[in-house]
């Protein structure tokens, strides 16, 4: 059971992370080959991983239901619209018919009419905005906690808050409007020259720093899993 | 003192509602105002769209919508600017997601394309003029598969057409004989486009993304790793306006201009009360 458990996934993460490494060094049609099929069990197996997550979701949901834990109601919302999007994908079909021509009696071009099949009319109706929902409620929460947070209560905050205020302001048109004035005899205006100025200059600093940051800490986080001194992708936190 | 402390203090801890009614307002009345302003043109957008226009009829541009519905909003119009100068300029479209939720909205473009140019004139044939892969699992594996071989990484489209044969693809094997490709992203996968693609293919990329994440991308930018950047609604709308094809992005801007004075204008009010009430002290 260890062998399986344990060494066998080490020993695979060993030398697939080895292979793997050395394949990008070496330019011939064998490795290109091993590459691409190398690239197609990995995505057949990522395949496998979506189902997983479908079955995880539903058993979760299952459980909550039997049990009628507080909130069950969702979870019967979530069973609906799971078979309502998969049964009328697999009734009707996800492609929508080709657009018609609408003519009058006639004969004259009316213009153009396009049929929905029923899995494209909710995801147009139902999904679409329901997620369009959840992502625009953010800006009701961002405005009301900015002004109930956004403090210059110390000097890096005053800096913060600054800044904000001026990228706010400069990436949108109103920016432009306000402060008409445009520096170094340029034809852009002061908000927005100054918002591009921080973006591509302590921003991007910062940004880069970061970056590199991850990447040292990717090349860590790999070694570790390719030598086996990381075995959490095992689970049991080991 | 005493009551001027509590007015203070009864606007520093304003009722949010009082809030959401106004950001609703500054929401509402431009866009139902109809109006459609003219934006600053960045240099980073005029990149992407001056190398579009560079191509020649018949070249072709994979435009990838990494994204779902919950960016619809920011990333669809862009999408939609970007193939309505594709279409213009009689450029092949290869377009593909990454995300699951993103396939419908591939298609749902598409289908609105070929509703806005027929009257034209014009049908835009799947297979000939478009391809539309549909979703492809496997993240960062999808770009290097399509960097080995295009065909075997996405062999059928979205509706289940075989891609071996499609004269869309007459001279195309991997992302190396793509001329232009433009990862339009709700997350990470510019870093994906940028690590597995572009250093390891070399071919020319483009990227778009919210505008919260716009930041992140800038140093990719500068060292050229990506050739332009279209960030968030205002990127959509300076796109819209130098294809001129004025849509949602320009209309979403005065929307967006009075929602950004407001936040900006309550802040600085919250922190003068904040100062009159003393409590810096």
């Amino acid at each position: 059971m260890q062998l399986l458990r344990k060494h066998l996934p080490i020993a695979v993460a060993f030398v697939m992370g080895v292979v793997m490494f050395f394949q990008f060094y070496v330019p011939t049609r064998f490795s290109s080959n091993f590459l691409q099929g190398v690239t197609q069990w990995d995505r057949i197996i990522a395949g496998f991983a979506l189902l997983l997550g479908i079955y995880s979701l539903l058993n979760h949901h299952y459980h909550k239901l039997r049990r009628l834990v507080p909130g069950w109601g969702f979870s019967v919302v979530v069973y609906v619209g799971f078979f309502a999007m998969m049964l009328s994908g697999f009734i009707w079909g996800i492609n929508n018919p080709p657009p018609e021509t609408v003519r009058d009696m006639t004969g004259v071009i009316l213009g153009q009419k396009q049929t929905q099949v029923p899995f494209m009319w909710i995801y147009d109706y139902v999904f679409v905005p329901m997620q369009a929902t959840m992502f625009s409620i953010l800006a009701f929460y961002i405005a009301s906690a900015a002004y109930r947070a956004f403090r210059a209560r110390t000097k890096e905050a005053t800096v913060l808050l600054i800044t904000a205020i001026i990228v706010m302001l400069g990436r949108v048109p109103i920016g432009a409007l306000l402060i008409p004035f445009k520096p170094f005899h340029g034809d852009v205006e002061l908000l927005p020259w100054f918002t591009e100025w921080i973006l591509n200059n302590p921003s991007m600093a910062a940004q880069r720093g970061i970056m590199i940051g991850i990447g040292l800490g990717i090349i860590a986080t790999s070694l570790r899993i390719i030598f086996g001194i990381e075995r959490t992708y095992m689970g049991g936190g080991d | 003192m005493e009551q001027k402390k509590n007015w203070t203090d009864a606007f520093t801890s304003l009722d949010r509602r009082y809030i959401f009614v106004l950001v609703a307002l500054a929401v509402i009345i431009p866009l139902l105002a109809g109006l459609k302003g003219s934006v600053n043109i960045s240099p980073s957008v005029r990149s992407v769209y001056d190398y579009i226009n560079d191509l020649k009829p018949g070249d072709s541009v994979m435009i990838v919508l990494d994204y779902d519905p919950a960016s619809e909003a920011e990333l669809y119009p862009m999408t939609l600017a970007l193939y309505r100068h594709c279409l213009d300029r009689q450029l092949h479209i290869l377009s593909f997601t990454m995300w699951p939720n993103g396939a419908a909205l591939t298609e749902r473009a598409f289908d609105k394309m070929k509703l806005e140019y027929k009257p034209k004139g014009i049908d835009i044939v799947s297979g000939v003029d478009y391809v539309n892969f549909g979703y492809q699992v496997g993240g960062a594996l999808v770009i290097i598969a399509a960097g080995q071989d295009l065909r075997n990484a996405m062999p059928t489209d979205y509706r289940g057409n075989s891609t071996g044969s499609m004269p869309i693809l007459d001279g195309i094997n991997s992302l190396r004989d793509i001329n232009y490709v433009i990862d339009l992203a709700a997350g990470s996968t510019i870093d994906w486009w940028v690590a597995y693609g572009v250093q390891r293919y070399h071919f020319v990329l483009g990227a778009g993304c919210t505008a919260v994440s716009a930041t992140q991308y800038y140093p990719y930018l500068n060292t050229g790793q990506i050739n332009g950047l279209i960030g968030g609604l205002k990127g959509a709308a300076e796109y819209e306006q130098l294809a001129g094809h004025p849509e949602r992005g320009l209309a979403g801007m005065t929307a967006q201009s009075s929602v950004h004075a407001l936040i900006a204008l309550m802040v600085i009010v919250a922190n003068a009360f904040y100062f009159m009430s003393g409590k810096k002290r």
